[in-house]
């Protein structure tokens, strides 16, 4: 199965949907920061396509920043967030070299204060560790190009004072941003080391009962034929080619029945749960090997509450449902199809939260809606 | 297992850490501020600036008193002293005409700005923020002008200000959205829990039915005429009563792992070799058996009732008497090969409707987190491979 990270987005798909917004909104900010510093202190600027290299790669960054958080792309992952915090340190060197012999000054030095910006706004997606060794690593960048251009700083200062300044907003929003990181995922974590315990004991508590009801269902199913046969056998104590007819017959329809309840899918009876039984018409399940039995159990909780959002959805009237599970090179392959009743727009909106917590679990999700069908890929590895 | 913050608890946790964020950028700034002081002094030890070490001490202390348990009080206290302590902090640069505090005075103004705690809704963390941000400017500017100094506007700590405002307005309005979709997740949550666990009952129901109901209607559909075996009917005398009587299967299998230490006389194991024997198979069992102790008490049961099922296969189907059982344990599994020398099937060929392998061996394994594997060849005999995982590796989970 895929392995959750320890964030915010991923232990909390559904929640996060509108950290994408915030994200997008700083980085747009980190932008408009970049450009209005660069012209308040364009005076000091000795090479301007230098300069504007800078402000380039700085909207690169900010430009990851905001694809990589967008829902659709979710989770958002180790590489992007390396993109993101490179391209800040390419910018942090091209500002600095952009004004190399005539910085006069270290606080209008925009590109140090744009990379803390990425790294708080990286809190949610991030866990805390890549955080830290972003953070630490830019600082010594910054650390080091101060080191190198304090001499032309017009105030007199120790060189470690200027170091110490132009560190502290990166690593102040890099701590931030990793104490966001960790305090929220630490609050999931809780919850779900409490909603288990209480799980647990609810799933006790109903034991029992479902032990009881199953049971009862075989003894009914055993009372009709089985029991009276057995009980006939062991009073007269004789066998003839009539026993032995019966058995065979007998044997051979609880047999059918055990086959048929053995080939019944994980995704029929989900399908029977949520839709109603005889459903059958309008919804089909292609998943001959079972496979579908082994997704790990957050992939069966994400997938049933993704139907349950696409089935009883009030705008949504009988909606016809394909789903096929095949499976190549050891990863299954998960294909549905549903026809839509509402519109595209209706129902993007109420199924972007359960789709939110797909991504989170499956991997390689793929969405395509088309004016009255939604299709939906996605794969996982046999559990 | 969960999918996420319920919606009653997320607002709270959010906030909650949205506000420790804000006093970690402060305590960071508290740190810079006294750093910065110890590095001028160092640099001009004539200079007197060890007020202006001092003056971050209470502020830390207070900030982290209020990063603990946030109150009124607490939250007053930081503004009053934070606003001393800035004043403080800054005339001792200013009035030394040391330039520290073009320096830092922005790094002690935004530890003051922060003072907006965990758990605060949108209006109320601005507001503290924005009386924060006033008192700082104050108190700084009071410090300037007294030193005689020009008072420049700090754009440094606008900018911060500004920055954590809209980041406060907008991430608590996007938390306001698809929030509703919690309650259908950990319903899903918990009625994918039960279905799991009536599967896992119906599964073991149906195994049982298996080795029980279906081997005495194959045994009495083979029956010669006359009397009834004894031993057939001692055994459907013994199962009926199993099965009609009460709670079957009611053995508490809710995620909890069974004791492992069932040795090797009382395991499931020996029992099926033992029962075997007596109905007339010749089994001859090599290898580490005393590895099935580390096995759990319900992994134990399983492998027991899977190995008799394959036992009584090879006496039904494989025409010969004789099996071999063969125990090897592992670090981490304990794996039990049962090998006959009979006359073997093609394993392709295997009809859809042959139970006994899916419902007494591989799925009763599978339910207990074990592993079936199966090789057999028409004419050279069969050889099954069950691998189980010992307790505390895995084993007994909600497999499916």
């Amino acid at each position: 199965m895929t392995v959750r990270e320890r964030t915010r987005q991923q232990l909390d798909p559904a929640g996060s949907i509108g950290t994408g917004v915030v994200t997008s909104v700083i980085a747009a900010g980190v932008v408009v920061f970049s450009v209005v510093m660069t012209l308040m202190g364009v005076a000091e600027i000795s090479s301007p396509p230098l300069a504007g290299l800078a402000l380039a790669a700085e909207a690169a960054a900010a430009a990851t920043l905001a694809v990589a958080s967008g829902p659709r792309r979710a989770p958002f992952g180790r590489e992007p967030f390396i993109l993101a915090v490179s391209l800040g340190c390419i910018a942090i060197a091209l500002s600095a070299a952009s004004t190399w012999s005539s910085d006069a000054g270290i606080r209008d030095d925009w590109a140090a204060v744009a990379v803390g910006v990425i790294l708080i706004a990286c809190g949610p997606y991030r866990p805390v560790r890549e955080l830290l060794i972003g953070g630490s690593l830019s600082a010594l960048l910054v650390g080091f190009v101060t080191l190198l251009q304090y001499r032309w700083y017009v105030t007199e200062a120790p060189a470690a004072a200027f170091i110490i300044v132009a560190v502290t907003p990166l690593l102040a929003m890099c701590f931030a941003g990793a104490v966001y990181s960790g305090s929220v995922v630490r609050s999931i974590e809780r919850w779900q080391r409490r909603a288990s315990a209480a799980n647990l004991s609810l799933m006790r508590e109903v034991h029992g009962g479902i032990a009881r009801s199953v049971q009862q269902d075989r003894v009914t199913i055993l009372n009709r034929d089985v029991l009276p046969y057995l009980r006939e056998v062991l009073a007269t104590g004789e066998v003839d080619e009539e026993t032995r007819m019966r058995a065979r017959q007998i044997s051979d329809s609880i047999r059918s029945v055990m086959v048929s309840e053995a080939d019944r899918s994980w995704l029929e009876t989900v399908l029977d749960e949520v839709a109603g039984p005889g459903n059958g018409q309008r919804m089909t399940v292609d998943d001959p090997e079972h496979l579908a039995s082994g997704m790990a159990p957050d992939q069966r909780i994400a997938l049933r509450a993704f139907l349950v959002a696409l089935l009883t959805s009030p705008r949504q009237s009988s909606p016809r449902l394909l789903i096929t599970v095949g499976s190549e090179a050891g990863l299954c392959e998960v294909r549905l199809i549903a026809t839509l009743g509402a519109s595209e727009h209706l129902h993007r909106l109420t199924l972007a939260p359960y789709l939110a917590v797909m991504r989170a679990v499956f991997s390689h999700l793929e969405l395509d809606f088309s004016r009255s069908a939604l299709t939906l890929e996605f794969s996982y590895e046999q559990h | 297992m969960s999918l996420g913050l319920p919606s009653h608890l997320a607002s709270g946790t959010i906030t909650r850490s949205f506000g420790r964020a804000l006093h970690a950028i402060g305590l960071t700034c508290l740190v810079s501020a006294l750093l910065t002081a110890i590095v001028f002094q160092a640099a001009d030890p004539g200079a007197v600036l060890w007020p202006a070490m001092i003056a971050v001490l209470p502020m830390a202390a207070l900030l982290l008193i209020n990063r603990r348990r946030r109150s009124l009080f607490a939250a007053v206290s930081y503004l009053a002293v934070g606003a001393a302590c800035t004043y403080w902090y800054v005339i001792t640069f200013s009035s030394q005409a040391i330039a520290g505090d073009s320096f830092s005075e922005s790094s002690i103004k935004v530890a003051l700005l922060l003072v907006a705690g965990p758990g605060l809704g949108l209006i109320r963390a601005a507001l503290w923020m924005g009386a924060g941000y006033l008192v700082a400017e104050l108190a700084a500017a009071a410090a300037i002008l007294q030193s005689g100094a020009r008072w420049t506007f700090d754009l440094t700590t606008a900018i911060v200000f500004g920055t954590i405002l809209v980041i406060l307005i907008v991430s608590h309005l996007s938390l306001r959205r698809f929030r509703r979709a919690q309650p259908v997740l950990h319903r899903s949550v918990r009625d994918e829990q039960v279905a799991t666990m009536r599967f896992r009952i119906e599964a073991k129901a149906a195994a049982l039915m298996h080795d029980t109901v279906l081997s005495h209607l194959a045994a009495l559909g083979s029956a010669r005429d006359g009397e009834l075996d004894p031993q057939l009917r001692r055994q459907i005398t013994r199962d009926l009563e199993v099965l009609i009587g009460e709670e079957w299967l009611d053995d508490d299998e809710s995620g909890q792992e069974g004791e492992s230490g069932t040795d090797w006389q009382q395991s499931g194991l020996r029992q099926a070799i033992e029962e075997s024997r007596a109905l007339g198979l010749e089994v001859e069992a090599t290898g580490n058996l005393a590895a099935v102790s580390s096995l759990g008490r319900e992994a134990s049961i399983a492998l027991g009732q899977a190995a008799k099922q394959c036992l009584v296969n090879v006496l039904r189907h494989s025409g010969t008497t004789r099996a071999e059982v063969v125990v090897y344990g592992a670090d981490d599994e304990v794996s039990v090969m049962i090998i006959d020398a009979g006359k073997g099937f093609s394993v392709t060929e295997t009809g859809a409707d042959r139970l006994g392998l899916r419902q007494s061996v591989r799925r009763r394994i599978e339910l207990v987190g074990g592993k079936v594997q199966l090789w057999s060849t028409p004419g050279y005999g069969t050889s099954i491979m069950i691998r189980m995982p010992m307790a505390g590796h895995g084993g007994e989970a909600a497999a499916r």
